[in-house]
């Protein structure tokens, strides 16, 4: 093969251009730390990078709506709580204004705490988040019960609207709880056992039995508000998760293998070195320095 | 018997030739590195001999040489290996003008990252959910009108972007044609030299070598063949169209045509239309490429805001009123030219996030709208009556879709059916059809009814009275009610991300294989080219050693005129003078 000089040249340069730009793409890798800097650096795993990327942007929003829906449902727990105490208190009252041995006059005066009672009653159903009513359904703007007299609660003014968070991928979960199934019972129970007291006659054993249902409805309500917030704190804890598993399928794909990428741009270097040196060497000399 | 001075002429015709011979050299060392030369030899051949077979030929014997003489000055060139760098450097020229072109495209969507349109899609969406969730949050609504301006701009912006990749384009071809045009004009007025010289007997080796360089440099830009003609010229076609033929060049001319686009034609108006080269890449990246991602980004901004606007406009908005179009966009530009409506952006009280009037905390068309984030098609509605949100199915019943995710429906019209009571088949208009059995309902009860096969499901709820399954699928199958209507988010079916991924996945790809050619092609064309230089290129040790050798020639040459000289001085002064001196 006949070689000439300008081959030795352009031979040099595009070893040392070539070894050059290897050294350039290394180091963008190390020093961005990232081994997809462009959609063509590897177009299967960005499209794969921009799936993860998506997911994980709706993992971290199906955490904020359970912290939104946990907001909710504690202070239902909280409000169906409080009016758990009330009926208690009703329960004891109703019991005491059947004992036959009291007075009308006594009965009347249980009758005016009972009338406290059940005005606290409708107080508890208009528990809030924020300026929202949590037990208006979707007429979070007022409040499901409103007291129209001493110790009268109009009827519920909400509607049955079912609010609905998004907890996870195609998982959803009823957060809202209409007022007038849990506090309902509890007022119609309260405004009865009000007029068997204002009545003066003892309060009627059906009274009672109706108190204990309502207070029955109430703990049920708050067994299942309480079994909601169960189910977020798994729905947390498993998107938290699914975050993490997330996040280091997204690092394998996008992040460069450190020490690989530093002993590569190591040998590069090395190699360079190496051309640098040769073509130093092999450049400098031809036949006319030897003749005389 | 020959002349006493014919050994004179003899060695002035070996000075001549070694004298020719050495300037040959000189022109090789003094052009080692100019581009495109080839280096020259001379041919030497004997002078005719003395004397010639004739009848009246002198009694000499034999035949006596006369010296040598210089016959021409070649290159050392390979044609054939020209044809092959030519060819090859179209395809070069294609690649590398490909592979630039898409980087500048590939930079418009720096993906993988947190700042690129995947990111703004997601928040938008994102926004969607906070809304749902907080639906009398002012912060929210407010946040989400933003996060759709975002949006807007964002595809304003990689729009644009990819339509300046397109203006210089053109302004490129624009150069490309010039460029051309100039090159052939050279070619031109080299082969009417090349032609002069030809016809005269000699060799035009260097105008030749420049002729070359001049095709090398148009064959990157256009492909051509190029045939030779004996008298040295040569015609160029570009795609069976002559560029330079009889030492005249033809002109090509940028055309415009009406969306502003360079178009390379002949002077009668037919397209250069090109093969390969640069010109064809950047043609092929302006008409092909950038024209489908145009279109695919338009598609996903139209898909975005038109699935937003259809579930939207069925909502309540904060004031009681029907939801207005979020966005806004001109059909045909839609990436270009999507906005957000701007009553909507000047109040978030328009954001339609209920189902129905005066129930403000219920955010369930945000929501529906949220799940767009995820659906490949979506409710877009119920022919005779609503289905989203609030609005009763029958007048008088209380019975109402609160929900309707259609996963991997198609696009199609579904109807309710009922053949038992407390049975319920949604048929679609394909003929799919699945039957469900539903339950009874309590008060404020929900019910999902799952058309899993068709991918659809309904959630189903009460308000106020309790339902039985058999009032549920009265309210569901009653005539010109309830009947669903899909629509494709993008077509084939798939969600707005997975849209998006595919085009930057396509992009990528694009470009990954430009690079990938490019070099393929560079280590091509640098193989020819050693070929070339190993057969044209200046050898500086072989020069030396030429020179040297024709030196010693010269010398010996000039030896054998002293000889002759001391010969005749012999003949001539000391001739005669026996025993004199």
């Amino acid at each position: 093969m006949r070689v000439t000089q300008s081959m030795m040249y352009d031979a040099a340069n595009k070893s040392l251009g070539n070894e050059m730009a290897a050294i350039q793409s290394v180091t963008e890798k190390v020093s961005s730390s990232k081994r997809l800097n462009r959609p063509s650096d590897n177009p299967a795993d960005v499209r794969s990078a921009i799936g993860l990327n998506d997911t994980l942007a709706q993992l971290n929003q199906f955490s904020r709506n359970i912290d939104s829906a946990t907001r909710t449902l504690s202070a239902m727990d909280t409000a169906l709580s409080g009016a758990g105490d009330l009926l208690q208190r009703a329960n004891e009252l109703a019991i005491q204004g059947a004992n036959g041995t009291l007075s009308a006059s006594d009965r009347q005066s249980i009758g005016a705490e009972v009338s406290q009672l059940t005005e606290a009653m409708a107080q508890a159903a208009g528990a809030k988040v924020g300026d929202d009513y949590i037990f208006s359904g979707y007429k979070v703007g007022q409040p499901p019960y409103q007291v129209v007299g001493p110790g009268q609660v109009g009827a519920y003014t909400g509607d049955h609207g079912v609010t609905v968070a998004r907890i996870g991928p195609a998982s959803t979960m009823q957060v809202s709880l209409p007022g007038d199934a849990v506090f309902g019972p509890a007022i119609a129970a309260l405004t009865q056992l009000q007029a068997d007291l204002n009545s003066g006659q003892p309060v009627a054993q059906t009274t009672i039995a109706q108190l204990s249902t309502a207070l029955q409805a109430m703990t049920q309500a708050q067994a299942s508000v309480g079994a909601r917030e169960n189910r977020l704190t798994a729905a947390a804890s498993s998107q938290q998760d699914l975050i993490t598993s997330n996040q280091s399928m997204l690092s394998q794909l996008e992040d460069v293998d450190m020490p690989s990428a530093i002993t590569e741009l190591t040998q590069r270097q090395t190699t360079y070195q190496a051309s640098l040196a040769i073509t130093a060497k092999v450049m400098q000399s031809n036949l006319i320095d030897y003749l005389r | 018997m020959s002349s006493p001075f014919f050994g004179l002429d003899i060695g002035v015709t070996g000075l001549r030739a070694a004298q020719q011979q050495l300037d040959t050299a000189a022109h090789n060392v003094a052009n080692a590195n100019t581009p495109g030369y080839s280096r020259q030899r001379v041919t030497l051949v004997e002078a005719p001999p003395y004397t010639f077979p004739a009848f009246n030929r002198s009694g000499l014997p034999g035949q006596v040489g006369s010296g040598v003489s210089v016959a021409s000055i070649m290159r050392v060139r390979d044609s054939y290996l020209d044809l092959q760098v030519q060819a090859q450097n179209s395809l070069k020229g294609e690649w590398d003008a490909r592979q630039q072109q898409l980087a500048k495209v590939e930079a418009i969507f720096p993906e993988p990252s947190t700042a690129g349109l995947g990111s703004v899609i997601s928040k938008y969406y994102s926004a969607w959910q906070d809304v749902a969730a907080n639906p009398t949050s002012t912060a929210a609504r407010t946040t989400l009108t933003e996060q759709a301006a975002t949006l807007a701009l964002a595809m304003n912006r990689d729009s644009t972007q990819l339509a300046s990749v397109t203006t210089g384009i053109n302004q490129q071809l624009t150069q490309q044609v010039a460029t051309i045009n100039d090159l052939a004009k050279q070619i031109a007025s080299l082969d009417g030299q090349i032609q002069r010289v030809t016809i005269t007997g000699d060799n035009a080796n260097d105008l030749s070598d420049q002729r070359e360089q001049l095709l090398e440099q148009v064959s990157a830009l256009v492909p051509t063949t190029v045939l030779t003609r004996s008298d040295g010229t040569i015609s160029v076609q570009v795609n069976g169209v002559d560029l330079v033929s009889n030492v005249y060049a033809r002109p090509i001319v940028a055309a415009t045509d009406s969306n502003g686009n360079v178009i390379p034609q002949w002077a009668d108006g037919s397209p250069v239309a090109p093969l390969a080269g640069q010109m064809k890449a950047l043609l092929d990246v302006r008409d092909v490429d950038v024209a489908a991602y145009r279109t695919q980004l338009n598609t996903l901004a139209q898909g975005i805001a038109d699935s937003t606007n259809a579930l939207h406009q069925r909502g309540v908005d904060a004031n009681g009123n029907a939801g207005q179009a979020i966005f806004t966009y001109y059909a045909g530009n839609a990436a270009a030219t999507l906005a957000v409506n701007p009553a909507v952006a000047a109040d978030q009280r328009l954001v339609a996030a209920s189902g129905s009037t005066n129930t403000a905390g219920d955010g369930s068309v945000a929501g529906l709208i949220a799940d767009l984030q995820n659906a490949r098609t979506y409710s877009a509605g119920v022919a005779g009556t609503d289905v989203v949100g609030g609005t009763n199915l029958t007048t008088g019943t209380t019975a109402r879709l609160t929900y309707v995710a259609m996963d991997t429906a198609v696009a199609q019209v579904y109807t309710f059916s009922s053949t038992a009571p407390g049975s319920l088949t949604l048929t679609g208009a394909d003929g799919s059809h699945q039957t469900i059995t539903v339950a009874d309902m309590g008060t404020g009860a929900a019910q999902v009814l799952n058309f899993d096969q068709l991918g659809i499901k309904l959630n189903v709820s009460t308000d106020a009275a309790a339902k039985t399954a058999a009032d549920l699928v009265t309210d569901l199958t009653t005539a010109g009610h309830n009947t669903l209507v899909g629509a494709s988010v993008f077509t084939p079916s798939q969600t707005s991300t997975d849209f998006y991924a595919g085009l930057v996945g396509k992009i990528g790809t694009a470009s990954s294989q430009a690079t990938e050619m490019s070099a393929n092609q560079q280590l091509v064309v640098d193989q020819l080219t050693t070929q070339v230089e190993q057969t044209s290129g200046v050898s500086l040790d072989e020069e030396a050693t030429d020179m040297i050798k024709f030196q010693h020639a010269y010398q010996a040459a000039a030896r054998v005129i002293t000889t002759m000289d001391e010969m005749l001085n012999t003949l001539i002064n000391s001739t005669g003078l026996v025993g004199r001196s």
